[in-house]
């Protein structure tokens, strides 16, 4: 019986022949503690007198929630981070690095073929890099420190095949909203998702990363894609060690789907939940009051680059509020350089820190108070998740989220691209 | 008074919000607080009912949604013994054999309200009266992790994992 990707790869590190539904025990390459579960998981050790076990450079601790910080809870648990880093000799990425899953990505620490755990649920974004990560809690990554291993159940794998030329206008993150609505609230739910196909390998990393993400939020455990010569380019940058896995042709899979992208449109998910999705034809005149690119789903170089294009020589609707958070510093160094940066500014954005920014409530940063209506390129839209629980959020790839912003209402990006 | 246990029944899709309800603040909010607020928006009458060996009883995907390791360590605490559903979210499912309380996937709505369970976690069987419901055992290293009362106390006691 042939094995998928997830079945291997955590066959791998256990030293085990393993297959969906059997726990296993396995080997973790890279654990990543950002500043929600982080500053726990070290109380834990200390609590139970837990040494710290693993090799240093096989973990990255990270400031991005709460940055800039607006609370001395948070600047505490932010100092707990920095001591542990130095008293361990572990990396600390701190406040304005960036958004955690970007920046290990960046790092050449997440390599095909690896088993990775982290402490917030879009970890899944490695899956791009043909890793399989796992979003766990703050005792999860204390038990890891201390003896490099976690438990698992092996999941099933869902094999979503996208197909066909991609036309203008369309995205990404237009993909995985279709999937998510096309597989129902929670319609991954424990299982691992498998993405394939031509469309898949059209796309560049940078947009790839945009579909593993929001595995978690199809209630998927993991994503996962095969690595190519994109993938290889991408890490040849840091003499990574290569052992891309792939599921045989006799795999067993829970279910398989196929979407023809050609017939994709640019597509909204509207509130309150990530499946919820319409055309943005269907949404269309609608006012926006504020407008965001960035997130570990939408703010690499490449989302920044479209809305520069669709707004160099424009100013957007003075009425609303336009924030970029580019994901990472070297992401914002990069749009600097190449003035994508300038053009954006000269248009009305203001660029926030290289953090996770107005993506959830918790950092206090660009809240939205009652009746406003928010458009952005990040991952969930439940009520609340931004400030006020009368408030709307609208999900969309960044020439949407751009060319609203424009306009001051919701508006289809094709008008600009031609 | 200990009364036998009883079933406390969830319907599909009861998120980890509901657990904890709107009362769950990130910072500064202790298990006691936590403990009577537990299913608060749906079940209000449920913190003050149950008692230690109590079970519940749910449909598809229960705990679904955010990591919150407290809504597993809630219900531990309020002495749940087992929950029994048709599936879990994966997030709960780690979070709830990690504190140790010990999660049976099976067909629920074979299980009246009325029942007295008997479990067996080893053999993989939910036994009343006179049927038997089979679910897939957990293996040896993660009965042992339930019992020593989940993940920390597992480590602390064994120093690592045997692996089985
Ligand atoms: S950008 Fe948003 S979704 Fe991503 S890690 Fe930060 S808060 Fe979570």
């Amino acid at each position: 019986m042939g094995k998928t990707i997830v079945e291997k790869i955590l066959s791998n590190h256990s030293g085990r022949d393993v297959k969906s539904g059997d726990f296993v025990v396995s080997n973790i390459d890279h654990v990543m503690a950002g500043d929600a579960k982080g500053p726990k998981a070290i109380d834990i050790m200390n609590q139970n007198n837990l040494k710290f076990n693993l090799e240093p450079h096989k973990t990255d601790l990270i400031i991005d929630h709460f940055v800039p910080v607006q609370s001395t809870h948070w600047a505490n648990d932010h100092k707990k981070l920095r001591d542990f880093s130095l008293d361990k000799g572990i990396n600390l990425f701190d406040a304005g690095s960036g958004v955690c899953h970007t920046i290990v990505t960046e790092d050449g620490k997440i390599v095909p073929g690896g088993l990775a755990i982290g402490g917030d649920s879009h970890v899944c974004t490695y899956g791009a890099l043909n890793c399989v990560a796992v979003a766990v809690e703050s005792i999860e990554i204390a038990s890891v420190y201390n003896t490099g291993k976690l438990w698992f159940r092996v999941p099933e794998t869902i094999r979503v095949n996208f197909e066909g030329k991609i036309p203008l206008g369309v995205y990404s993150k237009d993909f995985v909203l279709f999937l998510a609505n096309k597989l129902g609230e929670n319609g991954a739910n424990y299982q691992c998702i498998e993405y394939t196909g031509d469309a898949i390998s059209s796309l560049s990393m940078d947009a790839r990363f945009t579909i593993s993400n929001m595995s978690v939020d199809m209630g998927a455990k993991t994503g996962i894609m095969e690595s190519d010569q994109k993938t290889i380019n991408w890490m040849n940058d840091f003499n990574a060690n290569l052992n891309s896995v792939k599921s045989d042709a006799d795999a067993k899979f829970s279910r398989e789907v196929i979407i023809d992208v050609s017939e994709l449109t640019p597509l909204l998910a509207e509130p309150p939940a990530v499946h919820n999705i319409c055309a943005v034809t269907d949404s269309e005149k609608k006012r926006i009051d504020q407008a965001f690119i960035g997130t570990c789903t939408n703010g690499r170089l490449e989302d920044l680059e479209i809305a520069a294009k669709i707004l160099k020589g424009r100013k957007i609707n003075p009425r609303v509020r336009f924030y970029i958070a580019p994901s990472s510093r070297k992401i914002l160094q990069n749009a600097i350089e190449n003035g994508v940066i300038k053009t954006l500014v000269d248009a009305g954005a203001t660029i926030l820190a290289s953090a996770c920014g107005p993506c959830a409530s918790m950092n206090g940063n660009g809240l939205l108070g009652d009746g406003d209506r928010a458009i952005s390129s990040a991952n969930r839209n439940f009520p609340g998740r931004l400030g006020s629980k009368k408030s709307e959020i609208f999900l969309s790839s960044p020439a949407t989220v751009a060319a609203s912003a424009l306009l001051g209402e919701i508006t289809d990006p094709r008008e600009f691209l031609s | 008074m200990q009364r036998n246990p009883r079933i406390f029944r969830f319907g599909d899709n009861v998120s980890t919000d509901v657990h904890l309800s709107s009362k769950y603040r990130p910072v500064g909010t202790t298990l006691e607080d936590l403990k009577e607020c537990a299913f608060s928006d749906i079940y209000p009458e449920f913190s003050s009912l149950v008692q230690g060996g109590d079970f519940l009883v749910a449909g598809k995907n229960f705990g679904l949604v955010s990591s919150r390791q407290d809504s597993a360590v809630v219900l531990r605490e309020l002495g749940i013994s087992c929950v029994l559903a048709k599936s879990f979210g994966h997030m709960f499912y780690r979070n709830a054999l990690n504190s140790g309380l010990p999660l049976i996937i099976c067909d629920t709505e074979l299980i009246l309200d009325d029942e007295l369970l008997e479990i067996d976690l080893k053999k993989g069987e939910v036994k009343f009266k006179n049927e038997v419901l089979k679910f897939s055992p957990y293996p040896e290293s993660i009965l042992k992790m339930i019992k020593a009362g989940g993940l920390i106390p597992f480590i602390k006691k064994n120093g690592s994992y045997p692996l089985d």
